[in-house]
């Protein structure tokens, strides 16, 4: 009988595919992507956000919509907003319903968060939006987390909104400034 | 012993090639981070590629003043120069860097940024400035001085 000598594991051996395994380890530390939702079929109703996406993080974005016609009239991006409300004269103001959305585009990318990743405030319990505008005496907002009003006080001007969006107190998120026209 | 030289070379090349094709098809690479953006002047161009005013050694603009139309916009193309002289465009490097435009009256002119340019828009008639900020993620790599900007209705 013949007994095979096994030869002690040399160090070499060990050291490649440990080297390969580190490799791949380190692949997936690329931090955490934003979560993207599913296309819906074409033709198909968008279906509501799932309670992940509806979540207020420090990079969540804010769609302002025009409630009666349903027109985005501005959408913030990062550092700053594309489009401007304009606010016309009278009461009746400019009637506003605010959307958020987790669908972090790019720099370079300034498209319109689309439609399916949008959610509301009403979704989240114990959240609240504080819509501040800078100069209140040339403009006024009334309304809620989910939607208002703004209303001009002074013809011909222009000022800024801020949105700040809390849980209970604690300040979760901040856009920038929106610039506002008063008709 | 050559056949198990050769194994070994077989096993090493096999592991520098398979770590390669792992580290291809990694969505992430490890500490990709683009460089700072080194720059010597900036240029404020219209959209047909016209100069309407730059920098000069990054300390004042050639121009006094810009005008912008009121309720109405200016499309620019803001661009670099490098320390050699050649100008340059962001939108063709990194996807982390963006323009800014500080505003001392905020309310008065909105930046809106595109994709290698932007819109400056005038809100309130008047006389305020601003500055161009290359950002690059979470600070500034380039700050141009002060420019005063005019908002006035547009001439006929």
């Amino acid at each position: 009988m013949t007994l095979s000598r096994r030869r002690p594991i040399s160090f070499r051996r060990l050291a490649l595919p440990s080297v390969l395994a580190f490799a791949l380890a380190a692949c997936g530390g690329g931090g955490d992507a934003a979560p993207t939702a599913p296309s819906p079929a074409p033709g198909t109703p968008a279906p509501a956000p799932s309670l992940d996406l509806a979540t207020i993080r420090t990079t969540t974005e804010m769609i302002v919509e025009d409630s009666i016609t349903g027109a985005v009239v501005a959408y913030s991006h990062r550092d700053h907003w594309h489009g401007f409300p304009v606010v016309p004269s009278g009461a009746a103001g400019l009637p506003l319903r605010l959307w958020f959305s987790n669908e972090l585009r790019d720099a370079d990318d300034h498209d319109i968060p689309a439609r399916r990743s949008w959610f509301r405030l009403d979704a989240l319990r114990d959240h609240n939006v504080r819509v501040v505008v800078a100069d209140t005496t040339a403009a006024r907002w009334e309304g809620t987390g989910s939607g208002g009003r703004l209303v001009s006080l002074r013809a011909n001007s222009a000022t800024l909104v801020s949105f700040v969006i809390r849980r209970g107190t604690t300040t979760l998120n901040e856009r920038p400034p929106l610039n506002i026209v008063l008709r | 012993m050559a056949w198990a030289f050769l194994r070994r070379r077989a096993l090493v090349v096999a592991a520098v090639i398979g770590g390669s094709a792992a580290l291809a098809g990694c969505e992430h690479p490890i500490a990709v981070v683009s460089p700072h953006v080194e720059a010597q002047d900036l240029l404020v161009r219209d959209t047909s590629g016209r100069l309407l005013l730059r920098t000069i050694d990054n300390t004042t603009w050639s121009d006094g003043t810009l005008e912008i139309p009121l309720d109405d916009s200016l499309p620019v193309m803001i661009r670099l120069v490098d320390f050699r002289g050649q100008e340059f465009d962001l939108a063709d490097r990194s996807r982390e860097y963006s323009i800014r435009m500080q505003v001392e009256n905020a309310a008065a002119v909105q930046w809106e940024p595109r994709r290698a340019m932007g819109w400056l828009r005038g809100f309130v008639p008047g006389t305020t400035r601003l500055r161009v900020q290359v950002w690059h993620t979470d600070h500034p790599d380039f700050i141009s001085p002060w420019l005063t900007v005019t908002v006035r209705p547009r001439t006929p």
